[in-house]
């Protein structure tokens, strides 16, 4: 009998098949680590859908597409005083009095958090009652509120900034206020018990 | 030399002769072997704990410092003033990048005759008793959150029914989670890793005589 038609993959001895085989795994590796390399150096899903910060400082509106957000005074405190209770602290209490306002419709801010230069985020303190910007609080478009928000945060927190949302669950794509906090340029910590002043409707 | 080649050359071209459906096979009963070696095909065991050891969770530190039973003690109030409270006391740092506002999981109440809250299951399984409130041990306000950077002695609350018997220890166990994708959102998050949570088994001191006292 004569020998099969002459081609290319034909006639392979065992070490070269071994080796074919070899080569298309390296290959598939290879795509495989190109294809890492390619997720690895484009922007993930939390970049991508990062909330957009809106910077601001003290005593200017700043506008988040739904509310505008003011910050008109900045105190620290050792200690809190509210609903006749004082509250200390291991680090230090900053309390903001704020000024919201609905833009179009009828909304709460639910979402308030003092975010350091390392990115960690001090939500409003829940040892004090603060209506304001636990969700509670409907704000009527055009009908300005303001009020004291309490943070509490560590000594070593530094490069301090204010945001706030009335979304609750996930601030994805949303148009956040970014107050810069004067604070840097030695912290003045008032060592009398600082009281929250109570909400005001001011249109 | 020669022979050794002649040899290579043999085994290499059995393997290459190999189907791809052997190849995998042969692969897939090789890395079970390999998990198996390193215990992953026993179950895992149940990781004890002691009293005052620092344990690392994930997104919180928490060190079980003690345990009571009291009766009435406010800002907590019993349902009914017969009953007492069991009283778990722990260090909690969180070390995650934000305050976190589930602090009732960071300690759970393994299963225990009369406590009136009925128990429930964690996502691996194992039942705990839900508490009835978290107070911080500074100022004793009822808290929900903890600040990063910040750790704070703080007492969690299960009420015990009159007539259950009286407990020298209970067992506690310290939520674990994971920072990982979330596979509904596919966002990073700390994700529920009950799988790992650790017992803690602390002993109790009766202060039912001191809180009547007071109150």
């Amino acid at each position: 009998m004569s020998a099969g038609l002459p081609g290319r993959h034909r006639n392979l001895g065992p070490l070269q098949r071994f080796l074919m085989r070899a080569g298309a795994l390296i290959l598939v590796i290879a795509a495989l680590g190109v294809g890492d390399f390619l997720v690895r150096s484009t922007p993930d899903i939390d970049k991508r859908e990062r909330a957009f910060l809106v910077d601001g400082r003290q005593g200017s509106a700043v506008e988040a597409r739904t509310f505008s957000a003011t910050l008109l005074k900045t105190r620290t405190a050792a200690v809190v005083k509210a609903a006749g209770a004082n509250h200390d602290t291991q680090g230090v209490w900053v309390v903001l009095r704020m000024r919201f306002e609905a833009l179009n419709e009828p909304l709460s801010i639910s979402y308030a958090a003092v975010v350091d230069s390392r990115g960690r985020a001090f939500h409003a303190s829940d040892r004090v009652n603060q209506p304001l910007v636990d969700g509670s609080r409907i704000l009527q478009p055009g009908v300005g509120v303001e009020g004291d928000v309490a943070f509490e945060i560590p000594s070593d927190a530094t490069s301090l900034t204010a945001q706030f949302s009335d979304a609750r669950t996930t601030r994805a794509m949303q148009a956040v206020p970014d107050i810069a906090l004067s604070l840097d340029n030695g912290v003045f910590l008032n060592r009398q018990p600082v009281a929250l002043d109570p909400i005001e409707v001011k249109p | 030399m020669a022979q050794m080649t002649g040899i290579g050359r043999k085994a290499a071209g059995q393997l290459a002769q190999l189907s791809g459906q052997r190849w995998g096979i042969g692969i897939g009963v090789l890395l079970i072997a390999i998990s198996g070696l390193f215990g992953g095909l026993g179950t895992a065991p149940e990781q004890p704990a002691g009293v005052d050891t620092v344990i690392d969770a994930g997104p919180w530190k928490v060190t079980v410092t003690g345990a009571r039973l009291t009766g009435d003690l406010p800002p907590m109030r019993l349902s009914d003033k017969k009953n007492y409270w069991i009283v778990v006391i722990a260090t909690v740092e969180i070390t995650a990048d934000r305050t976190w506002d589930l602090l009732g999981e960071t300690v759970q109440l393994a299963p225990a005759k009369g406590i009136k809250n009925k128990p429930t299951k964690t996502l691996a399984g194992t039942p705990v008793h839900v508490n009835d409130g978290t107070v911080l041990m500074r100022d004793a306000a009822v808290i929900e959150q903890l600040n990063p950077g910040m750790p704070e002695k703080v007492a969690y609350f299960w009420e015990l029914e009159s007539t259950a018997p009286i407990p020298s220890e209970v067992k506690v166990y310290i939520g674990f989670r994971r920072y990982r994708v979330d596979g509904l959102t596919s966002h990073m998050n700390w994700m529920d890793d009950s799988a790992h949570n650790k017992s803690v088994v602390v002993p109790v001191v009766d202060r039912r005589s001191a809180t009547a006292a007071s109150s």
